[in-house]
């Protein structure tokens, strides 16, 4: 299925979509495949909420 | 219906009642039973007993408030509280209604009446982080932004009751508060966040209390208050982000330089006398800077558990936690990389107990994760590979979790699953 996994890499961004488990080939229907994929994300910082975390930021600054 | 109707007053425009029975027949119908509260609050619920949901604006007077809360009281058990009816959202149960409510009003009560709406703004910006911890939405299994589960996290009664939400709770929070001071407020929607618009004589202040809540929590100077809009994209475009970015800017929007953020702040006792923020756990950090320790691992292990003895209740909002240690254990010198990050324990498949973990990245420390156990009250250390065997990060953050890096080579391999590169 490298062949696949190539394709979807090409269309999706490799970082943000995951193909989770190798594609599924329906026996009854050739060339057809089942596919799940999942967006990736760093969620506690990506969650789509906008969350912001302060990184490093001096203590004396926020006196 | 029409039996029911009798009971309502005339001129009503404020409540919009369904009742499950009705529901679907008013929403296809598009009619409304308008409400208006007067004295007979106790007898109106008595006469409708099988009501099952009311929906409710946040943007109203106290006195609104006031009688809604009475109504509720009376009304059976099974009610439920919806946020808003143009576009509603989530639910809140009876409990979580009369509970948050009751938090609110005590919110409510605590701003001095004579404050202009600059102080009315910043107290209440101010009291976000001890009200509510950010919990991002994966942590309610929410499969996805606008099912039932996220819908609900944002409802304001649920969110004041829980002590969690997500930005626009804690906007709407902060708008029903505002407006019964009588502070005209606006929520603004960016992208993938949203956040304030109050409105001044002089002007129109941005603010963004879902960013400050560590920075209210911790009881440090704001950094999302009162800014205009270029500042705000300008800061956050360097950080890669646009959560703030907007289709359509307000106007005549002012920000409020430093001087007079400390002044406001003074004036409504958030700062000491000499106007700087109180941030008592800077105190702690300079404390254990001017110890003497032998190496940098002793130091960071003194300050984590002075940090637990001293801030318990802070350290149970964890998204601020985060943020403000991390801050800390740079200020104390950690110069090696930190990384945290929120796991659970693999047997958790609810994800019901969230855990900060926190990695040093510098010498002395590298090879073990420190996790905070809040039932314990106490941070504990463990080894990069028994950790691996313990915990994950949440089912839905497929991010590489960062201690996978630090296991030994042979660890990895075994563990890398055919689809990662």
């Amino acid at each position: 299925m490298n062949w696949l996994r190539k394709i979807i890499d090409k269309i999706f961004n490799k970082n943000k979509v995951k193909l989770l488990e190798e594609p599924k080939k329906i026996e009854d229907k050739p060339n057809t495949f089942i596919l799940e994929l999942r967006q990736t994300a760093n969620l506690e910082v990506d969650d789509g909420n906008g969350y912001g975390i302060i990184k490093r930021k001096s203590l004396k600054e926020m006196v | 219906m029409e039996n029911e109707e009798k009971f309502f007053d005339e001129d009503v425009k404020d409540v919009k009642f369904v009742d499950r029975d009705y529901y679907y027949r008013l929403y296809k119908n598009e009619l409304q039973i308008p409400i208006k509260f007067k004295n007979h609050y106790g007898e109106l619920a008595k006469k409708l007993p099988n009501l099952k949901r009311i929906q409710v604006p946040i943007d109203k007077d106290n006195e609104f408030y006031l009688g809604l809360r009475e109504f509720v009281k009376n009304c059976n058990d099974d009610l439920t509280v919806q946020q808003g009816y143009i576009s509603p959202v989530g639910v809140a149960t009876k409990e979580e209604f009369l509970k948050g409510e009751e938090i609110i009003q005590k919110e409510v009560d605590k701003i001095n009446t004579n404050w202009n709406r600059e102080q009315k703004i910043a107290h209440v910006h101010y009291r976000m982080g001890d009200m509510i911890s950010y919990y991002p939405d994966f942590n309610f299994d929410g499969r996805y932004v606008g099912d039932r589960a996220s819908h609900d996290v944002r409802n304001i009664w649920k969110s004041v009751a829980d002590g969690v939400s997500v930005c626009n709770g804690i906007a709407a929070i902060e708008l029903t508060i505002l407006s019964r001071v009588g502070v005209p407020t606006k929520i603004l929607h960016g992208s993938r966040h949203v956040f304030l618009l109050h409105e001044l004589e002089r002007g129109n202040l941005l603010t963004d209390a879902t960013w400050d809540l560590a920075q209210s929590l911790y009881q440090a100077k704001p950094l999302h208050f009162c800014f205009t809009y270029e500042q705000i994209r300008e800061m956050e475009s360097k950080q890669g982000r646009n959560s703030h970015e907007l289709e359509e800017v307000p106007e005549n929007i002012i920000g409020i330089e430093e001087n007079e953020l400390r002044e406001i702040c003074y004036s409504i006792g958030i700062t000491n006398e000499d106007r700087t923020f109180k941030l008592p756990i800077k105190g702690l950090v300079d404390e254990i800077n001017s110890g003497h320790f032998e190496n940098k691992s002793e130091k960071e292990i003194m300050f984590l558990r002075k940090f637990l003895e001293h801030f318990p209740r802070e350290a149970t909002h964890l998204s601020e936690t985060r943020s403000m240690l991390e801050c800390c254990l740079a200020d104390l010198g950690i110069e090696g990389n930190i990384e945290t990050k929120f796991v659970y324990e693999k047997e958790d498949n609810g994800h019901r107990n969230k855990i900060l973990a926190i990695h040093i990245n510098e010498a002395g420390m590298k090879d073990s994760i420190r996790i905070m156990n809040l039932q314990e009250m106490k941070f504990e250390n463990i080894g990069i590979k028994e950790f691996d065997k313990k915990y994950r990060v949440h089912q839905r953050d497929t991010a590489e979790p960062f201690w996978k890096k630090y296991l030994p080579q042979q660890e990895m391999g075994a563990k890398e699953t055919e689809l990662q590169q």
